[in-house]
């Protein structure tokens, strides 16, 4: 396999913005993304991700970097000198043009003729499931046709690389997880390279080959969905991905067994390769591998648990429609979400796991995941927050 | 795929740092973002408005001796209008005083209107309210002012009705030419930008604001002083701010109007340049004005302090019913058109006098409007006006949009205010500054005088419409463009400019308009060349016959069709790109 798109060392500062929003550290922002692939660029608002994906287009001028495409440089191209095509944030379809016309834009300004436009345009619009629509006007199409006519207009000129921002984030969640799925099937069917750029970490784990999480103008992991939550590199892609409670403190190992003591809980697991023990620390307990069981009465456990298992009692019972949700506080004041899987609970079926119920949660040493604490991940409502004040 | 290819010569190594951040935007090297695009417009207001000022301010220090200005820097002009016991200042005072109560008073009466249209009627008929409360603007200036003269007076209609009915044996004075009689004259004459204002600020009123008032245990009136008034202050500042400044300057409806009561400071200052040709003086007396209304904006500006947020248009309006609103609603209509239909019915009638009794219906008075030469020759002069007027206006202000509304920062604001600042001062300041400005090179004036003061008039309004029209637009859709293959100027002409395009064509219509119906300026600027309004002027000025009633009729009629046809096209247009911004 060869890189289709390779970036390397990318840097860029906004003027009038203290800092790099993209490539803080000398050597910059380097990915790759194979041919072929769907590549999501994953992260919270301001970590880079759309940065990188204008520098790609072309719609931003990197300070230090080069990106190639099929091998060649294009950092000196401007957007309508290079082999990419972008499926804009909010899709940017010209309202005053038909679907057909939009969707033939690109070809008209390459000077295809046109009996030869209109066989392309009819086979991209197939391609989306548009054939019917050829003749209406952006403001009579549905945000999922929109989508699609976005996607059509974009893939027609057969681009060495996709570019997607945000392509469904103005869709309502049923219509988002079937645009995801169908997404999927164009990248299959047309071999192209995508680079998707999303902040919903559902999405991104969903549809991408890899994914490469971004914080503060870094990429922190470039990873397979599954890779990011068997192994999550450091606390805050753990916590940005959703892999697990995220417990903090200072680490100490002895001999075979490691050992992260927070405020609040200690958690005791096997020693990791990739850490050594002087770094700021945490522990990831995923909530698939958690256990709990009622206990005889509150405290049994330690206050802050013995390492493998700690005590509480049950905040509350969440049923997701494929787990229940059973989300403990632990006595010395941690939130712990354990997945219990549907049916022969026993627990759960006579009530001794209700609110308010003593527990105790435990789990193997062998499953618990250490990583490098890096800074803590902006929680949904933060999120919002900062979205709101860049939108003003 | 060998789409790498394209353009191979323009490959550059990894770009030096700094060098594309030119205007500020993401997308750099921008070509439109040139602010060479708002030169020839800066320029032009530079050299018709801003030098013009200047040439002002040194004429006021200048005396005049003989009909000629001498260049020896005095105080006379100041210490003349300052002086105790003189006319000016007392004149000055009373002017603000009663054009302040005028302007206040249009904005009042046409509140409940406004309200009632932007909050009252369903959205699909708010049309036709609109267009029947904004199409009397679009009637001659000069017109609406001679179908009131029609109306007050002795003779006029109102008092020959009430002696004619018995009501009073002899006229009353209320209706006759007075200042009440040039109140109500410049209530209707400015009475629809005093609606426009008033209903945009309240087309955004979200009207559960009232509702949770309600909820809250809000009266009526409380709803109307806590949340309606404040909501749309600016509009009504705005409103008022309009309706003064264009009242300040007018000094043709008190001298009409008005009979003796109807001297007001803008007739001191423009009979300075007339018959007395106190040039020096003249100036001195437009300075005076100028920095009285910058001192009113300024304060009416820190009295508005921050503007209410805009809220979002929506379809929703108050289902229940306000028969007093829709009384009133009516009763402003009947007063709006009136004069209106009286002049077209008198144009009509079958007598030497103007008035009633109606003798019978002819076309003769139609026919005597055709047979004048020199009514033929004023509408060709005015026609020739408007049209090089809105190539240029258009033209440049246009350029100067398209770059303005890609530009952020000082030096946009700065150029933004120079090329809007003819708007805040009334035409007669800017019309003494150009005969001025002309005097002083020792130009003749022509033709071209009236169409350089008819470019100051119209060049703002042309640039802040097409402004207003691009600053709304998504610049994504440029992006999208360039990102399948256009190149930028490519991607302005065939995505940027078509959606711009009602807002330059309603430029277009707008800087017509004015043109076609300026006086106030063209009277002072015009070399020997007879416009439409100067003839029209002309005709009134003395005598009232059926024959001017006729051509009254006539251009009412026709821009009253004009405007018809032109607000349903353009709202056609309107409907289809709302309708867009609703699906994002």
């Amino acid at each position: 396999m060869t890189a289709t798109l390779n970036c390397r060392g990318l840097r860029k500062t906004y003027p009038g913005q203290a800092g790099y929003a993209l490539g803080p550290d000398p050597e910059g922002v380097s990915i790759e993304a194979e041919r072929g692939e769907l590549f999501a660029l994953l992260g919270p608002s301001g970590c880079g991700k759309t940065t990188t994906l204008r520098i790609i287009g072309g719609f931003v001028n990197a300070d230090a970097g080069t990106v190639e495409i099929e091998g060649k440089d294009v950092s000196g191209l401007r957007p309508y000198q290079r082999p990419t095509n972008t499926v804009f944030q909010g899709y940017a379809l010209f309202p005053h043009m038909s679907i057909e016309n939009n969707v033939g834009f690109g070809l008209k300004m390459d000077g295809v003729g046109k009996s030869e436009r209109k066989k392309r345009v009819a086979k991209a619009l197939e391609l989306v499931g548009l054939e019917e629509f050829g003749k209406r006007k952006v403001a009579e199409l549905s945000g999922g046709q929109a989508q699609r006519a976005a996607l059509a207009r974009a893939m027609i000129k057969e681009p060495s690389v996709l570019l997607l921002d945000e392509p469904l984030g103005a869709l309502d969640l049923k219509l988002r997880r079937q645009m995801q799925e169908e997404l999927v099937n164009l990248k299959q069917r047309s071999g192209t390279t995508f680079v998707h750029v999303t902040h919903d970490q559902e999405e991104a784990c969903a549809i991408a080959d890899r994914v490469a999480v971004m914080n503060a103008g870094r990429v922190v992991q470039v990873d397979s969905p599954v890779e990011l939550f068997r192994a999550p590199k450091t606390a805050y892609v753990a916590e940005f991905i959703n892999a697990g409670t995220v417990i903090r403190g200072s680490s100490s190992q002895s001999g075979d067994v490691f050992e992260v003591a927070g405020n609040q809980m200690r958690v005791r697991g096997r020693a990791p390769s990739r850490i050594s023990g002087s770094r700021a620390c945490a522990a990831v307990l995923s909530p698939a591998h958690l256990r709990v069981a009622p206990s005889a009465h509150a405290g049994s456990a330690p206050n802050g648990g013995d390492g493998d298992q700690v005590a509480g009692q049950v905040d509350r019972l969440v049923f997701n429609g494929s787990t229940h949700e059973v989300h403990v506080q632990t006595d010395g004041g941690v939130d712990l979400r354990v997945d219990l899987p549907l049916g022969g609970n026993e627990d759960l079926e006579n009530g001794s796991l209700t609110p308010g119920r003593p527990v105790t949660v435990s789990w193997r040493p062998e499953d618990v995941i250490f990583v490098v604490d890096d800074g803590v991940a902006p929680t949904a409502e933060e999120e919002e927050e900062i979205e709101i004040r860049e939108a003003v | 795929m060998d789409t790498v290819e394209r353009s191979p010569e323009t490959v550059s190594p990894v770009p030096d740092k700094g060098r594309r951040f030119g205007g500020g935007g993401n997308v750099e090297r921008d070509p439109l973002a040139s602010k060479l695009l708002s030169l020839p417009a800066l320029l032009l207001v530079v050299i018709g408005f801003l030098l013009p000022l200047l040439v002002l301010v040194v004429y006021s220090f200048w005396p005049t001796v003989n009909g000629q200005i001498l260049h020896e820097w005095t105080f006379d002009n100041y210490s003349k209008i300052f002086e105790s016991g003189g006319t000016y200042l007392p004149t000055l005072l009373d002017t603000f005083k009663f054009v302040g109560l005028s302007a206040l008073a249009t904005v009042v009466l046409t509140f409940p209107l406004a309200y009632f249209v932007a909050v009252k009627v369903r959205p699909s008929r708010r049309i036709f309210w609109l267009v029947a409360a904004v199409v009397p603007f679009w009637t001659s200036y000069l017109i609406r002012v001679f179908a009131w003269k029609n109306m007050f007076g002795d003779t006029g209609v109102i008092n020959t009705a009430i002696t004619k009915l018995g009501l009073s044996s002899t006229p009353l004075e209320f209706f006759g030419f007075s200042r009440p009689a040039i109140l109500i004259t410049f209530v209707y004459l400015l009475f629809p930008l005093a609606f426009l204002t008033s209903y945009i600020s309240l087309e955004r009123l979200d009207i559960r604001l009232l509702e949770a008032a309600s909820d809250l245990g809000a009266k009526p009136w409380r709803r109307l002083t806590s949340i309606i008034v404040p909501f749309a202050k600016s509009g009504l500042i705005a409103g008022f701010i309009v309706c003064f400044i264009t009242m300040v300057g007018d000094y043709v409806t008190p001298s009409m109007i008005g009979g003796t009561e109807g001297i007001f400071f803008s007739n001191l200052v423009v009979n300075q340049f007339g018959g007395s040709l106190q040039w020096g003086f003249g100036a001195a007396l437009g300075l005076i004005l100028l920095i009285s209304i910058l001192l009113l904006l300024v304060a009416l500006r820190a009295t508005a302090g921050a503007v209410a947020s805009a809220g979002e248009y929506t379809r929703v309006y108050v289902k229940e019913r306000s028969p007093f609103l829709v009384a009133y609603s009516i009763l402003y209509m009947v007063f709006l058109y009136t004069p209106i239909a009286l002049l077209i019915l008198f144009a009509l009638n079958d007598s030497q006098v103007v008035g009633f009794p109606i003798k019978g219906f002819t076309l003769e008075w139609f026919q005597a409007v055709f047979d004048d030469p020199s009514l033929i020759d004023a509408l060709y002069t005015s026609l020739q006006v408007a049209a090089i007027t809105v190539l240029i206006s258009v033209v440049l202000g246009t350029l100067a949009a398209v770059q303005l509304a890609r530009a952020k920062g000082r030096i946009r604001n700065l150029s933004l205010l120079t090329i809007s600042a003819p708007m805040l001062l009334p035409p007669v300041v800017l019309g003494i500054g150009i005969i001025i400005g002309l005097n002083a090179v020792g130009a003749e004036r022509g033709l071209w005088s009236i169409i350089m003061a008819h470019v100051i008039l119209t060049l703002p309004v042309a640039t802040l419409l097409v402004m207003v029209r691009l600053e709304g637009f998504d610049r994504s859709q440029e992006q999208a463009a360039m990102d399948l293959g256009a190149k930028p100027v490519m991607a302005f002409l065939r995505i940027t400019l078509p959606q711009a395009l009602p807002g330059i064509v309603a430029a277009a219509m707008i800087s017509f308009a004015l043109s076609m119906d300026e006086f106030i300026m063209t009277f002072l600027v015009t070399g020997s060349d007879v416009t439409l309004p100067l003839y029209i002027f002309g005709s009134i000025r003395f005598e009232i016959s059926p024959a001017l009633m006729a051509l009254a009729a006539l251009i009412i009629i026709v821009s009253f069709l004009l405007i018809v046809i032109g607000a349903f096209v353009a709202f056609g247009r309107s409907k289809a790109l709302r309708t867009d911004g609703g699906s994002k």
